[in-house]
């Protein structure tokens, strides 16, 4: 080791302590890693990137099939919904009477008379037809009484009757999506 | 010292590289542009060390380091069809490496850690060694971790807009006006932060700087 004089002891400069950090280095094992890892994830931005037109002719279209979509669906609900009630109430009687016969209304639709007619139909069909009386408010809470309607009809179903397959499994498990499928 | 192709020099002053050195660049970039996306590879190969460089010395940590080069290459390769050679690749890649480790400074503010490099023995300055090891009267193994040690908490002291002129600067070798160019501030911005970062390193290096 050479042994240094004063004057060079008093000359080393920030400049030159500075160059020392050149030396600080990743080694070779580094850099393989670090083109390993490299070319990984430009092959992903490769893959994942498509030119802006192309994202955005996609994202249109994705949408236009989404609208078009969920446009249908709610058309086929609202079909599957309303005609039912309609179809069910071929022996609906105006509100008026319906007003004037209320007393009968007990006699016609007993307890027991709903109960035999839900077990008979459950028995014969894979639907169910729960028939809800006028007076059963806590049931009919969401119906709409402007119709005067002193029964409504809701239509339910077996769901084992039909193919999940056919649905997604979100809406399976409410019957729904099997019947619109 | 770890070298490959055309990357073999720590670092490459203004005044060591070649003038044709940016349309080399810019004809790589071009056959990039062109889709031949392999050539890119010729530039990563060309500038990592550099870039690795600069950013380790902004960070002072090498995992963070590389996770940065690594985005500063991708964010150049998906900018690339816009590169229109009005700069040199040279300093653009560079601006992005700048620009990317700025963000990064940003965010981690508080969570900050050390994770230093190895230093090169056989690269680094013997004659500085030397010198500083009959100085301090220590042995060269401890004086290089020691400095290592003092030197990144010095630069890490300073703010990331000083530190990174005194990096490209005093470690890499560049030119004011192309400190200017990557950095994005005049030439007269450039001068002061290095004047000033280089006061407040001499303050705090005081025991081994003469």
């Amino acid at each position: 080791m050479v042994k240094p004089t004063k004057d060079s002891q008093a000359k080393v400069s920030l400049e030159e302590l500075l160059r020392f950090k050149r030396a600080e280095r990743p080694d070779e094992a580094f850099w393989d890693r670090f083109d390993d890892e490299l070319h990984h994830r430009m092959m992903q931005t490769l893959v994942k990137k498509d030119p802006w037109p192309i994202q955005l002719m996609r994202g249109l279209s994705g949408k236009l099939v989404q609208t078009t979509a969920i446009g249908t669906a709610a058309a086929i609900l609202t079909i599957m919904v309303i005609q039912p009630a309609f179809l069910a109430t071929t022996d609906v009687v105006p509100s008026a009477e319906v007003a004037q016969s209320t007393d009968a209304t007990p006699e016609r639709f007993s307890d027991s008379t709903l109960s035999e007619i839900e077990t008979e139909l459950l028995a014969q069909t894979d639907y169910a037809i729960e028939i809800y009386g006028a007076d059963q408010v806590d049931v009919n809470a969401g119906v709409t009484r402007e119709f005067g309607l002193d029964r409504i009809e809701a239509t339910t179903y077996d769901t084992t009757a039909y193919s999940a397959d056919t649905a997604l499994s979100g809406f399976a498990s409410t019957g729904l999506a099997s019947l619109v499928y | 010292m770890a070298t490959t192709g055309s990357a073999t020099k720590s670092i490459f002053p203004a005044q060591d590289r070649p003038a044709s050195d940016r349309d080399l660049d810019w004809a790589v970039v071009q056959k990039v542009q062109a889709g031949n996306v392999g050539a890119f590879d010729k530039l990563v190969q060309k500038y990592r060390e550099h870039i690795f460089s600069v950013i380790y010395n902004m960070t002072s940590n090498r995992e963070d380091a590389s996770d940065l080069t690594q985005e500063t290459f991708i964010k150049a390769f998906q900018a690339i069809g816009r590169f229109q050679g009005k700069s040199s690749f040279f300093t653009w890649i560079y601006r992005i490496a700048v620009n990317t480790t700025m963000t990064f400074l940003k965010k981690r503010n508080r969570r900050r850690y050390i994770s230093y490099e190895n230093i090169n023995e056989e690269a680094s300055s013997a004659d500085i060694l030397e010198r500083l090891t009959a100085k301090n009267r220590s042995e060269k193994g401890v004086l290089v971790s020691e400095l290592q040690e003092k030197l990144n908490d010095a630069l890490q002291k300073l703010s990331p807009k000083h530190r990174t002129v005194v990096i490209l600067h005093e470690i890499e070798g560049l030119e004011h006006s192309e400190i200017a160019e990557i950095t994005q501030a005049s030439l007269g911005t450039v001068r002061s932060r290095l004047h000033y970062a280089k006061q407040q390193l001499q303050s705090y290096l005081q025991d081994y700087v003469s």
